[in-house]
């Protein structure tokens, strides 16, 4: 019976694509199949929980701090951060805040929130409240996804590395294409077998984009002073770059991620006798 | 008493300011002319007639938001 | 302040602008109610469902047009049906009006004569709409700036006509109750009394404003969504609190001219209040 091994180098390339799908494939229903995306009930009260979901520590930390520049809590000078002086400290109800105020009382780079551990006990119990409604995959869960990685990987290479040993036996040493091509599938296992959120996870990031759409379209009218609380979740569910204009100078990662397509905003309602039963005066 | 005819002449009567003005001229002939019997024409005389023009005001500002909506969401 | 023993429920209709406060302050709200007509494509979906994990929640359609000669659009009721199947809502609801006919789109709910052959025709388009969604809907009283046009009877009459032609429930909407009596010279606590008080599972509450043609003389109540609810509403439902014996779920509604949020939270305490009083009166009576 003739072994892919035999076939020659664009024909096992062929085969190599065909495998790489496969993997990526079996990866994706095996993720399909061990996760649900079902939703469950949920706090929604604190953004910084939707923050963490969708962007994990260091995108809690940049809508966090993004918020309190916003809220005049912080200044920006130039790339750093100052805590600004004559707001009361008192004000700030969530510890996270309260630790990144603390954290500025000395002028620092805006990133330096990234390298401290301080954050860690404040972000912990989203994380540990995110496992537990499985919308994050949990340390087992995580393990899981790695170790069908791995063996993706293994498979993807072993095949790979097989064939480049023939090829290189039989004084061939074009394996280039091959090369590169076993490590894109790699690097696209991780992708498929490991993700930030759960299936269930996802499915709500996404569902919140919709309902927050006509939101995320009035970015551009509300006022941090006015609507602080709106900002900031328009922060949490789009990205601290959609919401503050800052973020993209002082933390260049910041995302503004979030198309919501057609549903965006399509929930319709306007400012006025819109789309609810209310009629219409003259 | 109510027909499909009839609730398509009041819908006519609701969104077509010409055919309004023509019906409040003369409401029973209007009535008539457009196949409505008898017991409907002589109810149509009675017609509220201040609540008609509020009424197709109102939703003529509805149907133009609802375009208004529906320019937006493309 | 607690809802009663009753189980009473008080919530919110849904809309985007208040997106941000009605999931901040879910602990303050117990019902949600959206407008199915919004929801119809796939995001929609996920994301009703999503809300209806947080909240009992009501789709509430607005261009099906029940209450008319004409047999409703099918397409339109295989749309709710798939919405309904889909996001499991705690029960769907419709306007008692009619929104178009022929080709003629009236472009909002517009009051029907009140006939006996609407009351016949309405049972069997919500006999229909039941068989099609697979539950029957709410069906709710609207406001009208026109007294409906060829009609043998009075709005009362014809509601109670409607209802005991069919096994919908109702969904009373106390402005519209209010603005429609004071348009048209009904007193709304008799207009109330005589409605069958125990088909009534949802109730709505808003404000509107006086509107004119231009002369003063012509004022008429306007049931536009966009004002709290006025004294007189929040009296009618402690009346009805005091009269229902089953539980009642009131749902404010508002489509514009926003207020903040704690304001409307503040609204729904008042309910919360209002169907105390009646509750508390009713044990006492």
């Amino acid at each position: 019976m003739a072994s892919p091994f035999d076939l020659h180098g664009p024909q096992f390339l062929v085969f190599y694509v065909a495998l790489g799908a496969c993997a990526l494939l079996v990866l994706a229903l095996l993720r399909h199949a061990g996760e649900s995306s079902q939703p469950c009930p949920v706090n929604l009260s604190d953004p910084y929980l939707i923050a963490y979901l969708r962007g994990g520590k260091a995108e809690t930390l940049r809508v966090a701090t993004m918020c309190l520049v916003h809220r005049g809590f912080l200044t920006p000078q130039g790339s750093n951060l100052a805590a600004a002086p004559g707001y009361p400290r008192a004000a700030l109800r969530i510890p996270l805040e309260q630790r990144l105020y603390d954290h500025f009382s000395v002028q620092s780079a805006a990133t330096s929130v990234f390298k401290s551990g301080r954050f860690d006990r404040d972000l912990q119990p989203y994380k540990e409240q995110l496992e537990r409604l499985d919308l994050i995959p949990n340390t087992i869960a995580r393990m899981a996804q790695n170790f069908r990685a791995a063996v993706a990987i293994v498979v993807l290479w072993l095949a790979a590395g097989i064939k480049i040993v023939i090829a290189l036996s039989l004084g061939r040493s074009n394996v280039r294409f091959l090369v590169i091509l076993s490590v894109v599938f790699a690097i696209a296992a991780i992708g498929v077998a490991r993700t930030r959120q759960t299936r269930r996870g996802a499915a709500m990031v996404s569902s919140l984009r919709t309902l927050f759409g006509s939101l995320k379209q009035r970015t551009p009218t509300l006022l941090p002073a006015a609507n602080p609380d709106e900002l900031l979740i328009v922060g949490a569910v789009f990205g601290a770059a959609t919401a503050f204009p800052l973020a993209k100078t002082l933390y260049p990662k910041a995302s503004s991620s979030g198309s919501c397509g057609s549903s965006c905003g399509s929930s319709c309602g306007g400012g006025g006798c819109g789309s609810g039963c209310g009629g219409c005066g003259s | 008493m109510n027909t499909p005819d009839l609730e398509r002449f009041l819908a006519k009567l609701y969104v077509d300011p010409a055919a309004r003005a023509r019906f409040l001229a003369a409401p029973y002939d209007e009535a008539s002319r457009a196949g409505l019997t008898g017991e409907q024409c002589r109810a149509l005389e009675k017609i509220d007639r201040i609540g008609l023009e509020m009424a197709a005001r109102s939703f003529a500002k509805k149907r133009s938001l609802k375009i208004l909506e529906r320019g937006g969401r493309r | 302040m607690a809802a009663n023993v009753m189980q009473d429920r008080v919530g919110l209709g849904w809309r985007p602008e208040l997106a941000a406060g009605i999931l901040s302050n879910l602990d303050r709200i117990d019902f949600i109610e959206a407008i199915a007509d919004d929801y119809y494509d796939a995001r929609g979906v996920a994301a009703l469902k999503m809300l209806a994990v947080q909240r009992p929640l009501a789709l509430h359609g607005i261009s099906l047009g029940l209450a008319s000669t004409v047999r409703p659009d099918r397409k339109r009721l295989e749309k709710m049906a798939r919405l309904v199947e889909r996001v499991r809502p705690e029960c769907w609801s419709e306007h008692l009006a009619f929104v178009r006919a022929g080709s003629i789109e009236i472009g909002h709910l517009a009051a029907p004569p009140r006939t006996a052959s609407t009351i016949d025709a309405t049972a069997a388009n919500l006999d229909e709409a039941r068989r099609i969604v697979g539950t029957s809907p709410l069906v709710e009283n609207i406001a009208t700036l026109i007294d409906a046009p060829a009609s043998d009877r009075d709005e009362p009459a014809w509601l109670s006509g409607t209802l005991a032609a069919s096994d919908a429930g109702l969904l009373l909407d106390l402005h519209n109750l209010y603005a429609n009596s004071i348009n048209f010279g009904l007193n709304p606590y008799d207009f109330l009394a005589r409605l069958p008080l125990a088909r009534i599972q949802q109730v709505h509450i808003s404000g509107g404003r006086w509107i004119d043609d231009g002369d003063p003389q012509h004022r008429r109540l306007l049931d536009d969504h966009l004002h709290d609810p006025p004294d007189p509403v929040y009296d009618l439902l402690t009346k009805l609190a005091r009269l229902a014996p089953q539980p009642l779920t009131v749902i404010l509604e508002r489509d514009g001219s926003y207020p903040p949020m704690e304001h409307i939270l503040h609204q729904l305490d008042r309910a919360r209040g209002a169907l105390a009083q009646g509750r508390s009166a009713r044990l006492t009576a």
